[in-house]
C-alpha cells in the first residue's frame, strides 16, 4: 500500500537518544546510555500504534522525545510534516498542545492539592486565549462526561477517586488541549483487569469520535494488540520487529517476538496447555554496556557468529511485516 | 452559578477547614486562645500595662511576686516586671513574626527556584546555603547586627537571614522529590507558564513542612534574640524583649527566680501554641484530611 | 482421578476487620480455603478485594490496631495456629520455616544496608540451628537451587546489585533453605517483566516437583493461573464468590463477576476487531458495602431478589466447583442450553 506524505501524523526516522554518565568532580562523560538508538516508526492519522517491550528497553524514551521532553541526540521527528527535533521552546510552544500524554500512574499524575475543576480549567485556560467563565465550567462538563465521569464530582480531590476514575481524568486533561495525537505510556498497567477494560474501550471510542492517533507504550502484549493497528517490538533501544497487530501472534518471525509471546500466558485453559514454550534464558543486559551487533544475541537461541558482529536491517520480510533478524 | 450557591459551597468549605483544624481537640482552642490573647496585649500594650517599663524605682528592687503594685514583681532596677512582660510582647512577637515570614518568603521561593531549575541558577543558590551554613551562626548574626543596627526591624532581618537556608535546604529537597510527578510534566505539556507550575503546584504541596520549619522557628528566633542581647548586639536596654529579660534574670536565677522565669514561660506558651496551630493548618489544608469525616 | 493428598493448610471462616473512624471495615469476611500438600492454588481477585490481608491474617501480620482478626480458624498441619500468640516462639517457627511468604515489591522485602549473604544464613541460622559457617554454606546451596549463577559470589552481593527477577529468587531460596512446607505468593511477578516472570514462575512450580512445597498464589493475573494453578478461589469484596478446579473457572464460570472478569481480560488469540466487555462501574469501598451480594451494582443479572441477604456458596458442580450467587440456578440453565 503506497502511503503519500499526508496521512501521517508522525514520522520518526533514525530517532537516538544517548544520555550521558557523567563521574566524577568535573562531571567528565564517562560513556553513554543508549536508551534509544536508531527507531523508525511511522503513525497514520487516526491510527494506533503500538510500542511493546520489557522495562529499559527504551520505549517510554521514544514517547519522551516525541514529546519533546527531552532532546534527542539525532534523528528526525517529523509531525505534521515538521521536523520538530530540533525545535526550541518557542518554536515549540504553538504546538505543544496539540501533543499530549496519559501517564501510567494514576496516583503521581494528580496533583493532590487541585480539585478536578481547576486540574481541567488548567489545561483549558493555558492556551492563552480568552476564556468566559461559564464557557469554562461548561467545557469542563464536557470534558468529564466525554470520558464517563459525573459533573457533579466537580469539586472532588483527586484522592477521592478510584484508579479508574483517576485515569479517566487523565483523560480529560489530555482532550482538553483538542490534541491530534496522544502518547499513552502503560495507561492501563496500574489498573485493575475489569477496570483495564474500561479505559481500553473508552480510548477507543474517543478515536473514533475525535479521530485521534495513538502512539500506545505498554509491556502487556495483549492489551497492545486490542488496541493498536499495527505494533513495533523494542529490545534494548532498537526495534526488532514491526508488523499489522493481527499477524502478532500467529505470524511473528523474531526469536525474541516469540519468546515474549511464549512467556504470556493467555486465559484459555485448553490452548494454554497446548501451546508451546521457548523458554528465554538471563536477564535483558545493561543499555550501558549493550552487546555488539544484535543486541539479542547473548539470549537468542538462533545466534550465529554473524549476529555479534553486525546488527541486522529491519527489512521487510512480509508485507507490511519488517523483521531485523539475520537468520529468518 | 448563582451566588448562593457559590456562599454555600464556602461556607461548608470553612467549616471543613475548622473541623479539620480543631480536630485534634481541647489543646488546639487552648492555644488558638493563647496566641490571640499575646496578639490582643501586644496591640493594647500602653492601656494595659499598669506602670511605665522602663520606670526606675530603686527603693523597690527585686520585689516579690504578687507585691502590692507589682503582679509579678520587679527587677534589679525596679521595673514592674508585668509590664515588661507587656511591653515586650510587642517587640518579641513583631521580631519573630517579622523575621520568620520573611525568611519563609525568601527562603522558600529561592529553594523552589533551585529545586525546579537545576542549572547554574540552582546551582548558585545551594552554594550560597552552603557557604552561610559553614559560618557560625552567631558571629554571622552579630557582624550583621553590628552593619544593621539594633531597632526592631533590622534585628528581624538579622534573624531572618539566620533561618533562611532551612527553608531553602527543604525546600529545595522537596521540590525535587515533588517535580518527578507526572502532573509536573502534564502542566509543561499544556503550556502551564514555569512560574505558575512553581507557585501553584510546587509551593502548595511543600507546604506542610515548611509550615513545620515556620512554626518551629518562631520559638528559635525569639532565643537568638536574646542570645544577640546577652551579646549585646541585639536589640538593647531600657527597651523591653522576652529574650532581653530572660538574659537579664539569668544572674540572678537561684535569688530571684521569677526574673527569669516569667518571661521564659511566656516564650515557651508562644512557641508551643504556634507549633499547635502550625500543625493545624498544615493539616486543614491538606485536601486528603480535610475530605475525611 | 482422585485426589489423595494430605490437606496441609486449611482455613475455615477466617474474619478479619479495621476498626476505623468510619466504622468497622470487614476486609476479610468469612473466608474459607484449603491447600493440599504439593499444590499450586491462586487467589485472584482485583484490588482490596481482601486477598492480600487473607493471607496476612494466616500468618498473623495484621497491625494491630487498626486490624483484627475476629474470628475463624487456620489449620497449618492439623494444629490450630490462630490459636498461638502472634509473638509467640510457636508463631515465629511457622513463618518461615513452615510457611514463607514471598511479596510483590522485591525491592522492599531485602535489607538494602546488607549482603545478600548475610540476610540468607541469619534466617537459616535462625530456623535451622547451625552455626555461621554451615548456614553460609546452607545459603550457597540455596542459591545454586533457585537457579542463581555463580553463587558463592553472589552472597557477597548487596540488594541493589541484584535485579528484580534475581531479588525475587533470593526471596525463593530462603523459603527452599528454610524447608518451608507452604510458599504464600503475593503477587510475586507484578513489578517483573514478562520473561522474568515466567521464569520466577517456572522456578515456582519447580519447587513443587522437586521437594513437594505447596504453593498459593494471590494474584490479579488470569493467565499465570492458568498455566500453573490447579484450583483456584476469586474473591469480591472480602468474600470468596466462586471457586473450583483451574479448568472449571476459566472454561465454565457461572458467577458473573467471574464471567465479567474473563470477559474484560484483552486476549492474544482472539479476533481483534472485537470491543472488550468490561465490567460497569466502579470496585467497591469495603467500607460503604450494601447489606446484599456485593457484586450487585454491577452485576448483569442483578433483580431485585438479589437484594435478600448476602449469598452463600452453594456447591454446583463436581471437583467442588462452589459459587455464591442468588441467580445461580438459572445461570446453570443457561449455561446447559
Amino acid at each position: 500500500m503506497p502511503k503519500n506524505e499526508k496521512d501521517l501524523i508522525l514520522k520518526v526516522t533514525d530517532l537516538k537518544m544517548h544520555f550521558p554518565i557523567r563521574k566524577g568532580l568535573l562531571a567528565k562523560t564517562v560513556g553513554h546510555v543508549k536508551a534509544v538508538d536508531g527507531v523508525s516508526f511511522e503513525i497514520e492519522r487516526g491510527k494506533t500504534f503500538g510500542l511493546v517491550g520489557e522495562s529499559g528497553c527504551g520505549k517510554t524514551t521514544v514517547g519522551k522525545c516525541v514529546l519533546r521532553i527531552y532532546n534527542p541526540t539525532g534523528g528526525e521527528i517529523v509531525y505534521n510534516g515538521k521536523d520538530i527535533a530540533n525545535y526550541s521552546a518557542s518554536e515549540m510552544s504553538p504546538i505543544r498542545r496539540d501533543i499530549q500524554m496519559i501517564f501510567q500512574d494514576p496516583y503521581s499524575s494528580l496533583d493532590p492539592r487541585q480539585s478536578l475543576k481547576s486540574i481541567l480549567k488548567e489545561a483549558i485556560v493555558c492556551d492563552m486565549k480568552p476564556h468566559g467563565a461559564t464557557e469554562i465550567e461548561k467545557r469542563i462538563s464536557e470534558l468529564m462526561i466525554s470520558v464517563g465521569l459525573d459533573p457533579i464530582m466537580m469539586d472532588r480531590f483527586p484522592h477521592e477517586l478510584s484508579g479508574g476514575q483517576r485515569q479517566r481524568l487523565g483523560i480529560a486533561r489530555a482532550l482538553a488541549c483538542n490534541p491530534d495525537l496522544i502518547i499513552c505510556d502503560e495507561p492501563v498497567s496500574a489498573l485493575d483487569v475489569s477496570i483495564q477494560a474500561q479505559v481500553i474501550n473508552l480510548l477507543k471510542n474517543l478515536q473514533k469520535q475525535l479521530g485521534l492517533s495513538y502512539l500506545f507504550i505498554a509491556h502487556d502484549l495483549a492489551v497492545v494488540r486490542n488496541i493498536a493497528d499495527n505494533i513495533a517490538v523494542m529490545y534494548l533501544g532498537h526495534i526488532v520487529e514491526t508488523m499489522d497487530s493481527d499477524e502478532i501472534y500467529a505470524h511473528s518471525i523474531h526469536p525474541y517476538t516469540k519468546a515474549l509471546l511464549s512467556a504470556v500466558p493467555i486465559t484459555d485453559y485448553y490452548e494454554e496447555q497446548k501451546r508451546q514454550r521457548l523458554p528465554l534464558e538471563g536477564e535483558v543486559p545493561s543499555p550501558i554496556h549493550a552487546p555488539s551487533g544484535c543486541p539479542f544475541h547473548p539470549r537468542c537461541p538462533y545466534a550465529t557468529d554473524k549476529c555479534k558482529e553486525k546488527m541486522p536491517d529491519l527489512t521487510e520480510r512480509m508485507p507490511n511485516h519488517f523483521v531485523a533478524c539475520h537468520n529468518v | 452559578m448563582d451566588s448562593a450557591e457559590k456562599k454555600l459551597k464556602r461556607k461548608q468549605s470553612f467549616q471543613q477547614f475548622c473541623r479539620v483544624f480543631f480536630g485534634r481537640g481541647l489543646i488546639v482552642k487552648f492555644c488558638l486562645g493563647v496566641a490571640v490573647l499575646f496578639v490582643f496585649v501586644a496591640i493594647f500594650a500602653p492601656l494595659l500595662a499598669p506602670h511605665d517599663p522602663t520606670e526606675v524605682d530603686t527603693m523597690n528592687r527585686y520585689a516579690k511576686m504578687f507585691t502590692k503594685g507589682h503582679l509579678f514583681g520587679t527587677d534589679k532596677y525596679g521595673r514592674d516586671l508585668f509590664s515588661r512582660i507587656i511591653y515586650g510582647s510587642r517587640t518579641s512577637l513583631t521580631c519573630s513574626l517579622l523575621s520568620a515570614l520573611w525568611a519563609a518568603i525568601v527562603g522558600s521561593t529561592l529553594g523552589i527556584i533551585a529545586g525546579y531549575k537545576e542549572g547554574w541558577i540552582g546551582k548558585i543558590i545551594m552554594r550560597y546555603v552552603d557557604i552561610q551554613l559553614s559560618i557560625p551562626p552567631l558571629i554571622l548574626s552579630m557582624t550583621l547586627a553590628v552593619i544593621l543596627g539594633s531597632n526592631i526591624f533590622a534585628i528581624a532581618i538579622v534573624l531572618g537571614i539566620g533561618a533562611i537556608p532551612g527553608y531553602i535546604r527543604m525546600a529545595y529537597s522537596n521540590v525535587l522529590s515533588i517535580k518527578e510527578n507526572d502532573y509536573i510534566v502534564a502542566c509543561r505539556l499544556v503550556g502551564q507558564k514555569t512560574f505558575k507550575i512553581m507557585f501553584k503546584h510546587l509551593l502548595p504541596n511543600c507546604f506542610a513542612s515548611l509550615i513545620v520549619i515556620f512554626t518551629m522557628s518562631l520559638g528559635l528566633t525569639i532565643m537568638v534574640e536574646s542570645s544577640l542581647a546577652y551579646l549585646g548586639v541585639g536589640l538593647s536596654e531600657p527597651m523591653s524583649a522576652w529574650g532581653l529579660m530572660v538574659s537579664d534574670g539569668f544572674g540572678c536565677l537561684t535569688t530571684h527566680p521569677n526574673v527569669a522565669l516569667i518571661p521564659g514561660f511566656c516564650i515557651m506558651l508562644i512557641v508551643v501554641s504556634f507549633n499547635v496551630l502550625g500543625d493545624g493548618l498544615r493539616d486543614a489544608l491538606d485536601p486528603k484530611l480535610r475530605g475525611k469525616l | 482421578m482422585t485426589d489423595n493428598r494430605e490437606i496441609l493448610l486449611e482455613v475455615k471462616n477466617l474474619k478479619t476487620s479495621f476498626f476505623t473512624q468510619a466504622g468497622e471495615v470487614k476486609a476479610v469476611d468469612d473466608v474459607s480455603y484449603y491447600v493440599k500438600r504439593g499444590e499450586v492454588i491462586a487467589v485472584v481477585g482485583e484490588s482490596g478485594c481482601g486477598k492480600s490481608v487473607t493471607q496476612m491474617s494466616v500468618m498473623q501480620l495484621i497491625q494491630t490496631p487498626p486490624g483484627k482478626i475476629v474470628g475463624g480458624e487456620v489449620f497449618f498441619e492439623g494444629k490450630d495456629i490462630l490459636k498461638y500468640d502472634r509473638f509467640s516462639e510457636e508463631m515465629r517457627a511457622i513463618r518461615g520455616g513452615g510457611i514463607a511468604m514471598i511479596f510483590q515489591e522485591p525491592m522492599t522485602s531485602l535489607n538494602p544496608v546488607y549482603k545478600i549473604g548475610n540476610q540468607l544464613s541469619e534466617v537459616i541460622m535462625c530456623h535451622k540451628g547451625l552455626d555461621k559457617k554451615a548456614a553460609w554454606a546452607e545459603g550457597v546451596k540455596a542459591l545454586a537451587a533457585v537457579g542463581i549463577p555463580d553463587p558463592e559470589a553472589r552472597m557477597e552481593n548487596y540488594p541493589f546489585q541484584m535485579s528484580g527477577g534475581m531479588r525475587q529468587r533470593v526471596l525463593i531460596a530462603i523459603a527452599v533453605a528454610c524447608g518451608s512446607k507452604l510458599i504464600i505468593a503475593d503477587e510475586p511477578t507484578t513489578a517483573l517483566d514478562v520473561t522474568t516472570q515466567a521464569q520466577v514462575m517456572d522456578l515456582l512450580k519447580s519447587l513443587v516437583k522437586e521437594y513437594g512445597t505447596s504453593i498459593l498464589m494471590v494474584t490479579h493475573n488470569l493467565g499465570l493461573v492458568t498455566r500453573y494453578a490447579e484450583r483456584v478461589y476469586v474473591m469480591y469484596a472480602g468474600k470468596v464468590i466462586e471457586s473450583g478446579t483451574c479448568e472449571d473457572i476459566l472454561m465454565h464460570a457461572r458467577h458473573p463477576y467471574t464471567m465479567g472478569l474473563l470477559n474484560s481480560v484483552p486476549r492474544l488469540d482472539s479476533e481483534r476487531s472485537q470491543d472488550l466487555v468490561a465490567i460497569d462501574g466502579q470496585p467497591p469501598r469495603l467500607s460503604e458495602l450494601p447489606p446484599y451480594c456485593s457484586f450487585f451494582p454491577r452485576c448483569p443479572y442483578a433483580c431485585e431478589d438479589c437484594k435478600q441477604g448476602k449469598p452463600e456458596l452453594q456447591e454446583i458442580g463436581p471437583n467442588d466447583h462452589y459459587a455464591a450467587c442468588w441467580r445461580i440456578e438459572e445461570i446453570l440453565k443457561n449455561a446447559e442450553k
